[in-house]
């Protein structure tokens, strides 16, 4: 199970190439939409000042 | 139909648009996304020539094409606004640019990561990667245009007209691979003929695409939204 885990992360020796572009990813996704809801959250509660 | 549009144009029709659309979307980004990263990173088989490696694919590609998507969905709301004046077109293009640049961005810096141990440089000036530099700068520099033109009208049409110029870019992107024969390997899915890829690689690649796709309209929806409030406050960024 560890071993297999280990073989997984290291994707044939191309591990470091492989994970920084799937956390590239994920990373611009998940920080644009929280970044655009914390802005929208912000406008709203102006707004209804 | 027509009247439909012009309805759904209009802010506060806009807003209830949004309310009843952004959780489906949202729902639907990320379950793909979540299916999408275990079959691409899992499920799917080694590839024969780049084993592991060629995993990179399913973001490099759908980033790809995701960024020429937002280029040519901009130009023709863009071309539309200009011609029957929707109020919404350049809040679409305003809130549009900033993903499209991201995933320009996304696609050269993930290429430049999977060209290092694949063709043993970061970077080569092949056509198809200086085409893609060009996207960006057409991005940036749309972004720099709309925040340079104080006049609100000029601004909006000078972004138009550049955004409806830059599409020669798009053709030249995708043609690159064939027209100038350098080390970007050429199509294996957008081609006439069916695709050359295993469905197991083809399936995680469409899924990871409509999930990009998906992303793009949670995103722009609540864009849209920030800039038309920030409109209505007066705050001066983009009103």
């Amino acid at each position: 199970m560890l071993e297999s885990l280990s073989t997984f992360i290291q994707m044939g020796g191309y591990g470091g190439y492989v994970w920084f572009c799937y956390a590239a990813a994920v990373a611009m996704q998940a920080g644009m939409i929280i970044n655009l809801w914390r802005r929208r959250q912000q406008l709203l509660s102006q707004k209804k000042q | 139909m027509w009247n439909w549009l012009h309805q759904l144009a209009s802010p506060p029709c806009f807003n209830r648009f949004v309310a009843m659309l952004l959780p489906w979307l949202a729902a639907a980004w990320l379950t793909t996304f979540m299916i999408g990263l275990w079959w691409s990173l899992v499920k799917a088989p080694a590839d024969y020539q780049q084993g592991e490696g060629y995993r990179i694919i399913f973001i490099h590609v759908p980033a790809a094409w995701l960024s020429l998507f937002i280029y040519v969905v901009m130009a023709s709301v863009a071309a539309i606004g200009l011609v029957w004046k929707f109020k919404l077109a350049p809040v679409f293009t305003a809130a549009s640019a900033p993903l499209g640049a991201a995933f320009t961005a996304l696609t050269l810096v993930t290429g430049s990561v999977w060209g290092k141990p694949m063709w043993g440089t970061w970077w080569v000036w092949d056509a198809r990667l200086t085409s893609e530099l060009i996207l960006l700068f057409l991005y940036l520099g749309y972004i720099a245009l709309q925040n340079t033109i104080s006049d609100v009208r000029s601004r909006n049409q000078a972004g138009a007209i550049l955004l409806i110029v830059g599409v020669v870019n798009i053709p030249i992107i995708h043609y690159s691979v064939e027209w100038w024969n350098t080390l970007h390997q050429p199509a294996s899915i957008m081609k006439f003929d069916s695709p050359s890829v295993h469905p197991q690689m083809l399936y995680p690649l469409l899924l990871m695409a409509i999930s990009f796709k998906l992303f793009y309209g949670t995103a722009l929806l609540l864009a849209m939204q920030c800039i038309l409030w920030q409109r209505q406050r007066g705050g001066n960024e983009y009103a």
